[in-house]
């Protein structure tokens, strides 16, 4: 199984925190909110295109709304083989941290 | 309210412009929905920035994500080019070699062309150098001539204001012998040139001074490499070399600089440059004296009209009649209503290597006839092969057929099929080219050889090359690729699907035209090969009014002095030796000309006219028709002359015999009439020739007729005679057939060069004849199959089959023979002597071509004829 990059980590887990599924502002607000960093839409789709490819995201259109100028919306589902993935990166993390040694001292 | 919240529209119609994103992830709604959620929050105007900076940076991101889309496109188009290769192996390997031996040819010819093209570059200023050459008319006919007169230069330069510079050249034409220390050769490239040659043509140097190399009388200027083979290493500058010519006898002549090599590209070339002022011409230049070349420089972006009009007008009048009316028998204005002309015209310099065809060139020049011929077949080439693409692509493409139909039922886009068709052709055409380029670069070096040329493959000389090449590529496939792929995808699957047989007939009328266009392609090359190569049957084997078998040609003949008697008595000593006659010139040549008036009744006529020793008429073989040759017994003979036939026709006499010319030293009689030989090559007619008897004084050179058997004995003979009376002088044979066959050297490499080539045209045509036809009769096994189950035979089967092909053969042999007609008839018109098209060469070659096509289509028809029907039925 593929190890997911930084930025794949996180938009999987802001549609995560958003329920399981949503449409692109709410989870770009979402990424901003966790990476407390810009993030463009050009760089979302971009690997929202390769978490489709690899299966971890199904995207519908969905029916527009009036916020939205009567624009059309895609809706992003997260998939069980993508929670599968979320899943093995929080554990990877984990044994990255397990037995750490306090950090703090060290730094001056 | 709503209508202030709109977005910037430049930006929203750039968002819609990334359709893909547009359509996958609702771009537009994304956007708007964030604008209004910030316009709401912080206005207007940071909503509208944020649009914009996040339409720019998202438009980056796009383009990032459509470059590595198309690699994942491409990818795939490349996978399944790949597959397709491997599946059809033969096809792949038949359409490759096809299409990359026709590039191989076309590139080697094309750079053959471009060298012919680039001669005469070296020169900084080319564009404003001419030549001066002369159209003289007389009132039976005219010529051309290279020569002009001595005191041109000066008069010229000086009465002419468009012109800046002119120089002379003069080349020796006999043959001159330098020496230094115990070195002594007989050298041949020896040019006379004035001190600001290097001002004309800027050889460089290695040594010395180019401005004033040429200054001083008896200097000399020589290449590295006649450097190397007189000194080696040793520095020569200021060393002197003996020279003997004309000009001058055992002379010493100072090195006054060793220059490189002049450039292959050049219409001349010379191993010593001697000091114009050397000669005795130099000292007075007169307009009688027509023996050398005569260059102009003009002013920048001078119209060489203007100068040309000034020469007809102002020089012919200034110098040319007062020569005329000298005597007082007549005006100049009588003299050219009688029909007689000056005419002179500039030459470019750049234009003299192909199209100039006058007389005393310096060197055998090309021609540009050839530079067509060989351009055209470069291009029938290309032609042949790129069809042969196409049609084994369009042929094959009917077993595609399915695949394209369940490919469409799949849900693919034509356009997609298209592009990779075209992907596929490109491809193949890449390949190619990447094949062709490798095999050109080897074979370059044996091509070089084989025309005479050094050519080179320079990619980066030029910054179009490298572009070039590519877009040939690109277009050859599009071309190519076109038919099959719009053919191909337009398939409707439903019927592709249900029935495969009804999909060719559409496309057989365009294959078949164009199979007839490859084959008169390839008869036209084949007839032409053939015209030549007679052509160059009649030069040689056309009776030159002469023996030129077992000839032994001896150069540098006036190392003998007057010795010639005894030489002659030495050598017919020895019984191998038949006969020998000594001459002014090269045997059989005559390149001067000469006014020459008949002293009884005045009739006149200008001229060739050379010299010769006793016992040469016999040596050579000429025909007596009239009187008798010279003959040592009669005393008078020392004042006689002999005429060519044609001479007494231009004389316009009936008895020449006896007759006297005026103006020598002493009357000069007529004593014999030869039959006319063609003393010049065949591309010129024969012209009036007068010969003077040398009394065996003096000769330049030796015929020496002798017996076939021992010929190696028969030379050691008489080189120790030679030996024996020069003091070992240099001794330098030829055989006279040998240099005749010379003169047509350029004809018989034009004649290796069409054949190999129209051979490779045949080779190309034949592969692809060899696939289609492979394709046809897989196309009609069920009705092969049928027809023998019910008793077909295979003849039958094999006339059924091969009649196509030989029907499209006739039309192609109709087709080819109006072009070829009209292109060789051309050629043929730049010989004097020349032999006719006849129908049977294009009978022959179209024969030629049916065989050759029968061969190829006969082994797939009686594979498709002897197969077993209970099989080919099977074959659903």
């Amino acid at each position: 199984m593929g190890v997911l990059t930084f930025k794949e980590e996180m938009i999987l887990a802001a549609i995560w925190k958003l329920g399981g599924s949503a449409h692109g502002v709410p989870i770009r607000d979402k990424v901003i909110e966790i990476s407390r960093k810009n993030i463009v839409y050009g760089t979302l789709y971009n690997s929202l295109e390769y978490l489709i490819r690899k299966g971890y995201v199904e995207s519908i259109k969905g029916e527009p709304t009036p916020e939205r100028g009567g624009k059309s919306k895609t809706i992003y589902t997260i998939t069980v083989s993508g929670k599968k993935a979320l899943m093995e990166t929080k554990e990877m993390h984990e044994t990255i941290w397990q037995d750490m040694p306090d950090l703090k001292p060290g730094l001056k | 309210m709503k209508k202030r919240f709109k977005p910037p529209f430049l930006a929203r119609w750039l968002l819609q412009k990334m359709s893909y994103y547009d359509k996958k992830h609702s771009i537009s709604g994304d956007f708007e929905e964030s604008y209004k959620a910030i316009a709401s929050e912080k206005g207007r105007f940071s909503a509208g920035f944020w649009f914009w900076s996040h339409t720019f940076q998202t438009l980056t991101e796009y383009f990032r994500f459509s470059i590595s889309k198309g690699v994942i496109m491409f990818a795939n188009y490349l996978k399944i080019t790949l597959r397709n290769i491997k599946k059809n192996k033969s096809f792949t390997i038949i359409n490759i070699f096809g299409l990359s031996s026709g590039i191989i040819s076309c590139l080697l010819i094309s750079l053959f062309v471009m060298y012919e093209l680039s001669y005469d570059r070296f020169p900084e200023k080319a564009d404003s150098i001419y030549r001066v050459v002369l159209e003289r008319k007389y009132p039976d006919r005219t010529r051309h001539w290279g020569w002009t007169a001595t005191g041109l230069a000066d008069d010229v330069e000086r009465d002419l204001p468009e012109v800046v510079q002119a120089t002379r050249i003069l080349n020796e034409m006999g043959e001159t012998q330098i020496s230094y220390d115990e070195f002594k050769y007989i050298e041949d490239k020896v040019l006379y040139g004035e001190e600001n040659f290097f001002d004309f043509f800027p050889v460089p140097f290695l040594a010395g001074d180019p401005g004033t190399a040429l200054r001083d009388k008896f200097s000399i200027v020589l290449t590295e490499k006649a450097a190397g083979k007189y000194f080696g290493d040793e520095d020569p500058l200021g060393k002197t070399m003996l020279v003997r010519n004309r000009w001058a006898d055992n002379i010493p002549h100072v090195i006054t600089g060793v220059m490189k090599e002049i450039p292959k590209q050049s219409h001349f070339h010379c191993d010593f440059l001697l000091s114009y002022n050397s000669t005795r011409v130099s000292e007075n230049p007169q307009w009688g004296y027509w023996q050398v070349f005569n260059y102009l420089l003009l002013q920048d972006g001078c119209d060489p009209e203007i100068v040309e009009a000034k020469f007809n007008d102002v020089i012919v009048n200034r110098y040319i009649a007062p020569l005329i009316v000298e005597d007082g028998t007549t005006t100049f204005a009588d003299y050219l209503a009688a029909g007689n002309a000056y005419n002179f015209y500039l030459q470019p310099l750049k234009d003299i290597h192909l199209k100039s065809m006058i007389e005393h060139e310096l060197e055998a020049n090309g021609n540009i006839t050839y530079v067509y011929i060989f351009s055209i077949i470069a291009v029938f080439i290309l032609v042949i092969a790129s069809i042969n693409f196409m049609n084994l692509s369009t042929a094959r493409s009917v077993n595609r057929a399915r695949e394209i139909g369940v490919r469409k039922a799949l849900g693919s886009f034509r356009k997609q099929l298209i592009t990779q068709f075209i992907f596929e052709s490109v491809f193949m055409c890449a390949v190619s080219l990447i094949i062709a380029l490798i095999a050109a670069e080897l074979l370059l070096p044996v091509f070089s050889e084989f025309t005479g040329t050094v050519l080179e493959l320079k990619y980066f000389s030029n910054i179009y090359i490298i572009p070039g090449i590519i877009a040939f590529t690109i277009v050859l496939g599009l071309v190519s690729g076109s038919y099959p792929a719009f053919f191909l995808s337009s398939f409707d699957p439903v019927s592709v699907l249900k029935d495969n047989s009804r999909q060719g007939s559409g496309s057989r009328i365009v294959r078949n035209c164009l199979v007839v266009f490859q084959f008169a392609s390839s008869i036209s090359l084949i007839a032409g090969t053939m015209i030549i190569g007679n052509q160059i049957d009649f030069m040689l084997k056309k009776d030159p009014g002469f023996n030129e078998e077992q000839v032994l040609i001896l150069s540098n003949g006036d190392s003998i002095g007057d010795r010639i008697p005894v030489f002659k008595e030495e050598l017919l000593k020895n019984s191998s030796v038949i006969n020998i006659g000594g001459s002014g010139q090269y045997p059989t040549q005559a390149t001067h000309t000469a006014h020459f008036i008949l002293m009884e009744t005045g009739n006149s006529a200008s001229m060739y006219n050379t010299s010769i020793g006793f016992d040469f008429v016999e040596t050579i073989g000429f025909d007596v028709i009239q009187g008798r040759s010279f003959d040592t017994r009669y005393a008078t003979d020392s004042s006689a002359v002999l005429l060519n036939e044609t001479a007494v026709r231009v004389l316009g006499i009936s008895d020449p015999i006896g007759k006297k010319f005026q103006g020598f030293r002493y009357p000069i009689t007529i004593i014999g009439v030869l039959k006319d030989f063609n003393f010049r090559s065949l591309h010129r007619d024969i012209g009036p020739l007068v010969i003077f008897n040398t009394r065996d004084r003096r000769a330049s050179y030796f015929a020496i007729r002798v017996r076939s058997e021992d010929i190696r004995d028969t030379i050691s003979y008489i080189r120790n005679v030679w030996d024996d009376l020069t003091g070992r002088a240099p001794f330098n044979y030829t055989f006279m057939d040998q240099d005749m066959e010379n003169w047509y050297s350029s004809e018989t490499k034009t004649g290796q060069i069409t054949s190999v080539f129209s051979m490779l045209a045949i080779a190309i045509g034949c592969l692809g004849l060899l696939g289609l036809a492979a394709f046809i009769s897989e196309q009609r096994t069920k009705e092969i199959g049928i027809r023998k189950s019910i008793g077909a035979s295979m003849w039958s089967i094999m006339y059924l089959l091969s009649r196509d092909f030989i029907k499209l053969v006739v039309m192609a042999v109709m087709l080819a023979f109006p072009v070829t007609y009209f292109i060789m008839n051309n050629w043929l018109n730049n010989f004097a002597y020349r032999t006719g098209i006849s129908i049977t060469t294009f009978l022959g070659a179209g024969l030629l071509t049916l065989i050759i096509a029968m061969l190829t289509v006969g082994y797939q028809v009686v594979k498709a004829a002897n197969s077993d029907p209970v099989k080919s039925l099977r074959y659903e």
